[in-house]
């Protein structure tokens, strides 16, 4: 039995030290993605308890053989969705990230940091979810088609132009150093 | 080479499985700023992407969601506790009228089975054998084993938490009334009955469908019971 079906196992029990340790496990990645995903931090902690709650209500249904995070990481992809959807009836919420860029940048990187942050925000939501399953929570094409239930092909094209997306962006505001250029 | 094909090349840079350039990639960034822009913007972002800082999760919000998963923990075992007690009393309750209802079902005649066989007289016919009825005495006692254990915990439940539970004097009620005690001493009867042997049958029959829906609900009311039920420990002293 593996330590996660272990873990599981507690929570099933009413174990709350359990509960806790999975949340803490778990709850940086959720945070991030839902973060990453609906660009707003409170509403980003409201999903996020939400999405622990469904983990905790459909525990029995987990699948002990697979590992753990790929099945919540899932539940939060679906929750962010479902508060996209509902968002996009309600009016205008301020950008989190409007909260965050303050003051002069303070080197290089960080400029870049704060455009790839800004041309990912501008992205449709389907693009933007593909981009963050694929380059920040290493997906495979064939799991984030199973996940949002769309044709690898559609998937390969959501990436293609989100990425082409965002190297015209960086490349508008000069954020690419061609004296420096290699082609490797 | 063109600009999608040279795109195709990016694509494949930042899925992690481009070979590096070839001639004729590098000859067509050497002629196109804009895909050797691109090139450029591609090379930036693979390196700042495992950099990208993510968004450190507010302090308090472990608590907080442990506080809620257990806080709606606790009010789904409540409800669910009460649902299989109501069950198990309404199961109990409507034993008796089971029984009664099936009583006053019509004897099946004989006769419709003869019209069945003259109409359709080839290929003979296999006519269903009457479904066994399990006799009264195994499924009452089985019913009475079960309510036992399931009155018996929600006693010691209620003793815990010091709250008397007139719902399981309730439950228990009606199976301690059941003869079964004096059914150990009955004698088969050797002499006919006559007409009243059909009726004597269809009675027990009936009582004993009656019980064994009865013993099934219950049995299994216990088990999803003694399932959720946190592992027995010792009662803590209070403090003052």
């Amino acid at each position: 039995v593996s330590d996660e079906a272990l873990l599981v196992a507690r929570c099933l029990e009413g174990d709350s030290q359990a509960i806790r340790s999975l949340v803490e496990r778990f709850q940086a990645d959720v945070f991030a993605l839902c973060t990453r995903l609906l660009q707003h931090r409170h509403d980003a902690e409201d999903v996020c308890q939400e999405v622990f709650l469904r983990v905790f209500r459909s525990l029995r249904r987990w699948d002990g053989v697979r590992p753990l995070k790929p099945w919540i990481i899932g539940i939060a992809v679906n929750r962010c969705r479902t508060w996209l959807g509902q968002r996009g009836r309600r009016p205008e919420l301020v950008d989190y990230l409007q909260e965050t860029a303050a003051g002069p940048p303070a080197d290089d990187s960080d400029e870049l940091v704060r455009e790839i942050r800004a041309s990912l925000a501008a992205l449709r939501p389907e693009y933007r979810l593909v981009f963050v399953l694929f380059h920040e929570q290493g997906q495979p094409y064939e799991a984030i088609a199973a996940q949002l239930e769309r044709p690898v092909g559609t998937i390969k094209t959501w990436l293609h132009r989100a990425r082409l997306e965002v190297l015209d962006r960086l490349r508008q505001r000069g954020m690419i150093s061609e004296v420096g250029h290699e082609l490797s | 080479m063109n600009c999608p094909e040279c795109a195709d090349f990016l694509q494949r840079l930042l899925d992690g499985d481009a070979a590096p350039p070839d001639a004729a990639v590098q000859a067509h960034l050497a002629a196109c700023p804009v895909c050797r822009q691109r090139h450029a913007a591609a090379q930036r972002l693979l390196r700042a992407l495992p950099c990208l800082p993510a968004a450190a999760p507010p302090p308090g919000l472990t608590g907080r969601i442990v506080a809620r998963v257990l806080l709606e923990r606790r009010a789904r075992l409540t409800w669910r506790r009460r649902g299989l007690a109501i069950a198990a009393a309404a199961a109990l309750l409507l034993a008796p009228f089971l029984g009664l209802h099936w009583l006053r079902q019509p004897e099946p005649s004989r006769g419709g089975v003869v019209v069945v066989e003259k109409v359709a007289p080839t290929p003979p016919r296999h006519v269903a054998p009457e479904p066994k009825v399990e006799p009264l005495r195994p499924q009452l006692e089985e019913t009475r084993v079960a309510v036992e254990g399931l009155t018996g915990r929600l006693n010691q439940l209620s003793k815990e938490s010091l709250q008397p539970d007139r719902l399981v004097q309730t439950v228990s009620l009606p199976l301690e009334m059941t003869p079964l005690d004096s059914m150990t001493h009955l004698e088969p009867l050797n002499q006919p009955l006559g007409a009243a042997t059909p009726g004597v049958h269809h009675a027990g029959q009936g009582m004993a469908l009656g019980a064994r829906s009865v013993s099934r609900t219950t049995q299994r009311a216990l088990t999803y019971f003694m399932r959720d039920l946190p592992p027995l420990s010792a009662p803590k002293k209070r403090s003052l």
